[in-house]
């Protein structure tokens, strides 16, 4: 199905909005006014927000360590997700989940989550949830590569297509589990062969052409709400920084990464944009210019949040 | 009151609850039509359909980690481990997203899923089929662990852990599924983190759950015979943890034996003989004893798992050994 | 056991002291109770004994500084001490020290007073206590030394410090009985209380020679032993008190705040003791009755005083109280007047007492009455008047029983001093007529030699006898003096006849004749003239 311009330029707007955010992230980290460590989704925006394009309010998506651009795909708020990556009291979490624990259930974000592997099974169970409850909802996992060599891969996805539970893993192929690269974890190509394993449907596509990814996701979400069952979708994609803020990524080449980020998702879709006649440089920059300023307010507010009070220390163990 | 098992309590606590709220539901290995590899969701199948009683692959960490990404999103699961000894297959979904969530989360998730596990020696099953490891479970903030031996507490407690919003392991004895109890006829249940004395005594406390209890209490009864008077307390619930009513008895008592079926060394009994050490020291006119399990394995033969578990002499050998 | 050496706490203001020099070196044996060092406090310097027996293993607490009270100042070994235990009791004084003298302040002095360091078995970690039990003997101030364990390995247990607290109880304290104001306990304390409170007791006490009414009692004893009637001295005392009242009406008088009732009636009170306290039934109307009727009416309220009987009109109406604890031992006391009356009489015991009269010693009896008089009413010289007169009624009580003086020589005390004129006399012919009954041939003998010779002759009687005397001092025997100076008498003589008998003897005699005259013939002069 054809997007609109207005659509489209949503979609830029939305991996810039990422790309700014994490941007700014990395300025902050390397100012130290940060603690902790951050994942930066630099590089890799497309698949976010092709997926989440597709996204209706009722559904969930189950995010990984790398989780910024997930949450700003789903609509998760800029301010309180800076302030949360800066330890504030305002942040989502109140400052008490940091950068790798950001969620919004409200939003059906579960979560950012530090174990690699660990959302497969969430996504799964709230994909149960959508059908036990009949709310029509799906549940997207992002994942990445290294995650589909652990269990948690293997057993939600033989048990969401058991039970034909409507969800769709999105594999974000950047080609690497922290320094080990694909073809040393694992001796195959294409994650997505996988999905025959389970009995599900796999495909491969360019996770750096938002277009693509778009498509993928507006398919195996149509398939996943009319009760089809699970689809595994792989992005190939890569990300511009290392695995973490500070890591000297020994273990790629410039060269490699030259030719990866020749391959920018935002320029490429500035490019198509303007050869569809989609978007002049003029509207580019508009967008730009408002997306820095957001950013930028984000900033602020997060820099103007106290840190959380000392009685959070111990509050929220357990319900009431 | 009526006689029951504490297998068929803990089905009526399932059924009830499945048939209050509509958010739970059951998952595990062989729940359905199997009945469970103890009986225990027996008839549910029949009762709830396939919808809402769901046999798993032999997934542990799927199993856990759907009903934890189900119960965020709104449904209550009792997703059943059937050996308590599997649990480490599951763990990083109870350890790393069940129990912490809530607190990850700023407060914002709910993870209200029980956990229920069968646990417990005695009945041959060796090393990986025979453990009680509740005390690493307490060591996680933000699950609550419970621990019923009487099949009236499994019941109540059980309802109250599905009606919980937070995440709670509910720890069987395996060796308890068949033993009978007075059950309260109809709605009942019993708060979470309420000790509950099973025998008032004057000379000492008894802490002791889970089997444990009916060994206490018949241990109790010896001692009774030579003038020594055992108060013997049940927490049923470890997280959370009634100090006051254990305190209470040791003020009056003086004496503490904390019995447990798990091994001594890392065991919920040191915990509990920390938290009297620190906050009750005053009260005691002797040092506290612990009877638990050697630090070893399970063993398979008959005489060598009867010589792990604890039994009525040893407890009766600690308690004299105050007087 | 390592033990530690504290500075010790000298005196009640005692907060530090300092260190003169340690009496003992390192590694030198000490024992229990000899000198370890010299302390010098505010005050004085002290020596301070070793609390235990041991070697003086290290010294921390330097001479010439100064330490807060009991600060670690060194480390005793015991018998039986390894290294390891040592240095761990040295390094933990060390530290105890170092914190004491780093926390200077007052608070710190404070805090280390109130809480010094424990001493015993701390540092060896061989916890002998159940921390129950060393709760409960901290809050009772019991030394747990004192305790012999129980428990598991001699552990003091919670029971031995109830048991060690009810036995040291029992030995020291007294059992706490709550007084019910309805019962007669709370009913006499009440009424003593506001008696003391409301009236201006003054006691005067005063003694009363009692040998005549003994006397006098055994007297009317001896006569009524038929009737088998037996007075006792309160008997006497209700009557002589009776009387005097009478004669004394201010004293026989009830008062309140506001007036004073001099009383128609005398009706004397007499307290009888009960196991739970005092009754005081009265005796009506005194004067009018005999001392049969007295003792009659006093041993029947005291009887159904004791069975709990007493009407209580028998009871009221009182106007006077006689109190006797004679029985008891008690001399003299301050009785508390039983209101509304105005004067008790507490009655002492009686004692014999050698006393001087005329000359000679008398074994008397005295009894001391004390007189409790409110002073508001009753002026001090018009109750030494009333127990004037009282006591002159008991002094002299023939009179008022028709009987007279019986038995007077049996008060005389035999000395063994200096013997009268008498004694000597009587010892002489006892002498004598003892000697007739043992040897009557030596008897008659001396008898008849002196026969003759003291007979009406040429020289008279009188002559022959005032020659007697003049030899007798002659020949220094008290004795023949006394026969002599008697015989002399009876025959006539004056007594200055005597003396110039005597100065015949002195003439030739001296000293030692001089010194019987004036003595003994004397003295003999004055007993047997006139």
């Amino acid at each position: 199905m054809a997007l609109s311009k207005e659509q489209m330029l949503d979609l830029y707007r939305q991996m810039r909005m990422i790309r700014e955010f994490e941007e700014t992230v990395a300025k902050f980290f390397s100012q130290g006014q940060i603690p902790g460590f951050v994942h930066l989704y630099i590089g890799e925006e497309a698949v976010a927000t092709g997926v989440c394009a597709n996204l209706e309010k009722q559904d969930y998506i189950a995010s990984t360590h790398r989780g910024h651009g997930h949450g700003i795909a789903r609509g998760a708020s800029l301010n309180k997700m800076m302030a949360e990556i800066f330890g504030r009291a305002d942040g989502e979490c109140k400052g008490k989940g940091g950068s790798m624990h950001i969620a919004d259930v409200e939003l059906g974000f579960l979560g950012a989550n530090g174990i690699v592997g660990a959302g497969l099974p969430l996504a799964t169970g709230a994909g149960f949830a959508a059908k036990y409850m009949k709310t029509n909802g799906v549940a997207i996992c992002f994942f990445g590569d290294a995650s589909s060599n652990r269990g948690t891969f293997h057993e939600s996805l033989n048990m969401a297509s058991i039970q034909k539970l409507p969800v769709v893993f999105v594999n974000e192929n950047n080609m690497y589990g922290i320094s080990m690269s694909q073809e040393r974890h694992q001796n195959i190509t294409d994650i997505a062969d996988r999905a025959g394993s389970y009995g599900m449907p796999g495909m491969v596509v360019d996770g750096n052409d938002v277009m693509a990814v778009y498509e993928a996701a507006e398919e195996a979400v149509k398939r996943a709400r009319a009760g089809g069952g699970p689809v595994l979708i792989e992005c190939k994609t890569y990300r511009h920084h290392g695995h973490f803020e500070g890591d000297p990524c020994v273990y790629r080449c410039d060269e490699e990464v030259n030719t990866w980020k020749a391959k920018d998702p935002l320029p490429r879709f500035v490019n198509r944009l303007q050869e569809m006649k989609m978007a002049t440089e003029a509207e580019i920059n508009q967008i730009d210019i408002e997306v820095k300023k957001i950013i930028a307010d984000a900033v602020e507010f997060a820099q103007n949040s106290p840190v959380p009070s000392l009685d959070e220390l111990t509050s929220d163990v357990y319900c009431d | 009151m009526a006689e029951k098992t504490y297998s068929q309590a803990i089905n009526e606590a399932l059924e009830e609850e499945m048939r209050r709220d509509e958010k739970v539901y059951i998952l595990g290995e062989d729940v359905g039509a199997f009945g469970g590899c103890f009986g225990v969701t027996t008839g549910l199948l029949e009762k709830f359909g396939a919808e809402r009683v769901l046999d798993a692959p032999i997934s542990e960490t799927a199993i856990m980690g759907s009903a934890v990404g189900a119960a965020v999103a709104g449904l209550r699961p009792v997703p059943e481990i059937m050996f308590v000894d599997f649990v480490g297959v599951c763990l990083d979904e109870l350890l790393n997203q069940a129990a912490k969530m809530h607190y990850m989360f700023g407060g914002k998730a709910k993870v209200p899923l029980t956990l229920r596990m069968a646990g417990g020696a005695g009945v041959g099953a060796a090393a990986q089929h025979s453990q009680s490891l509740e005390a690493f479970m307490c060591h996680i903030p933000g699950i609550k662990v419970v621990m019923p031996a009487t099949a009236a507490d499994a019941k109540g407690l059980l309802k109250s852990a599905i009606r919980d919003d937070n995440p709670v392991v509910f720890l069987e004895h395996k060796a308890l599924y068949g033993a009978s109890g007075e059950v309260p006829e109809g709605e009942y249940t019993i708060p979470l983190g309420k000790a509950d004395i099973k025998r008032e005594g004057k000379d000492v406390t008894i802490l002791a759950y889970s089997m444990m209890l009916h060994k206490a209490l018949a241990a109790a009864e010896t001692l009774a015979l030579e003038g020594i008077e055992a108060e013997v307390i049940d927490p049923r619930t470890l997280v959370p943890f009634d100090k006051e009513t254990l305190y209470k008895s040791i003020e009056k008592t003086g004496r503490l034996v904390i019995v447990h079926e798990a091994v001594k060394q890392g065991g919920f009994g040191g915990e509990i003989a920390a938290m009297v050490a620190e906050e009750c020291f005053d009260s005691l006119d002797a040092s506290i004893k612990r009877v638990a399990a050697p630090f070893t394995p399970i063993p398979f033969a008959s005489n060598l798992e009867a010589a792990y578990i604890p039994d009525e002499a040893k407890i009766i050998e600690a308690v004299k050994s105050f007087f | 056991m390592a033990q530690i050496m504290l500075m010790p706490k000298l005196g009640l203001t005692m907060k530090k002291g300092k260190i003169v020099s340690w009496l003992k070196n390192e590694g030198e044996a000490v024992a229990l109770g000899e000198a370890l060092l010299e302390v010098m406090t505010e005050k004085v310097n002290i020596k301070v004994e070793s609390p235990y027996n041991g070697v003086l293993y290290k010294i921390i607490g330097a001479p010439g500084s100064n330490y807060p009270i009991s600060v670690p100042l060194a480390v005793l070994a015991e018998e039986g001490d390894g290294a390891a235990a040592l240095e761990a009791a040295l390094d933990e004084a060390k530290s105890v020290l170092q914190a004491a003298l780093a926390g200077g302040s007052d608070d710190a002095e404070k805090k280390k007073e109130a809480k010094p360091v424990k001493p015993f078995g701390v540092f060896a970690g061989t916890g002998k206590v159940s921390p129950r039990a060393a709760k409960l003997a901290d809050k009772e101030g019991v030394a747990l030394g004192l305790i012999n364990g129980s428990g598991p390995n001699g552990k003091v247990v919670e029971e031995d410090v109830l048991n060690y607290i009810a036995q040291v109880k029992g030995e020291t304290t007294s059992e706490l009985r709550p007084i019910d104001p309805q019962s007669m306990r709370g009913v006499i304390a009440d009424r003593m209380i506001k008696s003391r409170r409301e009236a201006a007791h003054v006691t005067l006490m005063k003694e009363v020679d009692m040998t005549s009414l003994k006397d006098v009692r055994e007297q009317l004893n001896a006569l009524g032993a038929d009737k088998r009637v037996k007075f006792s001295f309160t008997d006497f005392l209700v009557k002589f008190t009776g009387q005097a009242l009478a004669e004394f009406p201010l004293v026989n008088s009830r008062s309140t705040d506001k007036e004073i009732e001099l009383a128609k009636s005398i009706n004397v009170g007499v307290a009888v003791a009960l196991e739970e306290g005092l009754v005081v039934p009265n005796v009506k109307n005194v004067p009018i009755l005999t001392l049969e009727q007295i003792s009659a009416k006093i041993k029947d309220l005291a009887a159904r005083a004791r069975n709990s009987e007493l009407d209580p009109s028998e009871i009221e109406q009182g106007t006077f109280t006689i109190t006797n604890l004679g029985a008891y031992g008690v001399e003299g006391f301050t009785p508390i007047i039983n209101r509304p009356e105005t004067a008790i009489l507490g009655v002492g015991t009686i004692r014999q007492k050698p006393i001087m009269v005329d000359s000679r010693l008398e074994n008397r009896s005295f009894m001391t009455l004390s007189l409790s008089l409110d002073h508001r009413i009753i002026d001090g010289s018009l109750a030494a008047d009333f127990l004037g007169r009282l006591i002159e009624m008991l002094e002299n009580p023939y009179p008022w029983f028709q009987l007279q003086p019986q038995g007077n020589d049996d008060l005389l005390i035999k000395t063994g001093g200096i013997e009268t004129p008498h004694d000597l006399l009587e010892a002489f012919s006892g002498g004598l007529a003892e000697l007739k009954e043992d040897a009557p041939e030596l008897a008659i003998g001396f008898e008849s030699l002196m026969a003759p010779v003291f007979c009406e002759g040429e020289l008279g009687i009188m002559e022959k006898e005032l020659m007697a005397v003049a030899v007798a001092i002659y020949g220094k025997c008290e004795y023949c003096i006394a026969a002599h100076v008697y015989n002399a008498m009876n025959a006539g003589a004056s007594g200055d006849q005597v003396m110039e008998a005597a100065g015949v003897a002195v003439a030739f005699g001296g000293g030692p004749a001089m010194a019987y005259t004036v003595t003994k013939v004397r003295e003999c002069v004055k007993a047997f003239g006139g």
